[in-house]
C-alpha cells in the first residue's frame, strides 16, 4: 500500500513537470535536466 | 494565454508537490538525514518520468530538445549551492515548496521562507557588481558539466538526442524503485 503511495505522487509530479516544460518551459521546472 | 497556461500548470505543480509530501518541513528533514526516502524517491522517479515522456514528445517531433540548456559550473554556483544546502536543511523548505507550502496548514513559516527568499534575492542583485568584480560569480569556470559527459563532440545527452533521455530516465526510474525507504533509523 506505501508502495503505491509514493508512486502515485512520483507520477502526478512528472507529469506536471513534463506538461510544464512541454507548453510554457519555466527555468525552475528545466533545470532539473541540466544534469543530463 | 501564456500567462493563463502558467498559473494553471503552477496550480497543478504546487498540487502535485503536496499530494506528493514535499511542502512538509518534517518529511523534507527526514529526507535529508537519511530517516525518510519516499520523497527523493519520488523527485527521481518524477525526474525519471518527465525524461521519459519528453524523450517521445521530441521524437515525435512535439518537443525541441535544443529547449533544454546546460548550467555553467563557475565559483557562484558552488557557494550558492552551499548557502542553498544550509538554507534548506536549516529551514525544512526550498524556493519551490515553501510557495506549495504557504496554502497549507504551516502557512507561517512558508511565508517567512518566501520573505527570507525575496530579501536574499534582493540583497543578491544590489551587490552582484561587487561579487562579480573580485571574481566571486565567474571565478573557476569548469564550463558546462554534466553527469554524462561523453566527450567534446557530446558534452551532453542531449547531444545524442532522444534515446540518450530515454534511458537515464528509465535509469532514473529503475532507481528509485531500488532506493531504499530509509538508510538511517530515526
Amino acid at each position: 500500500m506505501n508502495n503505491q503511495k509514493w508512486l502515485k505522487g512520483a507520477i502526478l509530479l512528472g507529469l506536471s513537470f513534463f506538461i510544464s516544460v512541454l507548453l510554457v518551459k519555466p527555468v525552475g521546472v528545466s533545470t532539473q535536466f541540466s544534469v543530463l | 494565454m501564456k500567462i493563463l497556461l502558467g498559473i494553471i500548470l503552477g496550480a497543478f505543480f504546487g498540487y502535485a508537490l503536496y499530494k506528493a509530501g514535499a511542502t512538509s518541513p518534517r518529511k523534507l528533514l527526514a529526507m535529508l538525514r537519511l530517516e525518510d526516502l519516499d520523497l527523493a524517491k519520488i523527485i527521481l522517479f518524477a525526474i525519471g518520468l518527465s525524461s521519459v515522456l519528453l524523450s517521445i514528445a521530441n521524437w515525435v517531433g512535439i518537443f525541441d530538445i535544443g529547449h533544454l540548456s546546460v548550467k555553467t559550473l563557475n565559483t557562484g554556483v558552488i557557494v550558492g549551492g552551499i548557502i542553498f544546502g544550509l538554507g534548506f536543511g536549516l529551514a525544512g523548505t526550498c524556493p519551490g515548496t515553501c510557495v506549495g507550502a504557504s496554502g497549507s496548514d504551516g502557512f507561517r513559516k512558508a511565508v517567512s521562507a518566501i520573505i527570507g527568499g525575496l530579501l536574499g534575492a534582493f540583497a543578491f542583485s544590489m551587490s552582484y557588481g561587487y561579487l562579480n568584480k573580485v571574481g566571486l560569480i565567474s571565478g573557476f569556470d569548469m564550463g558546462k558539466v554534466t553527469l554524462f559527459n561523453l566527450s567534446p563532440e557530446y558534452p551532453s545527452l542531449f547531444n545524442i538526442g532522444f534515446i540518450g533521455l530515454f534511458i537515464a530516465g528509465v535509469v532514473f526510474m529503475v532507481g528509485a524503485l531500488l532506493l531504499p525507504k530509509s538508510i538511517l533509523k530515526k
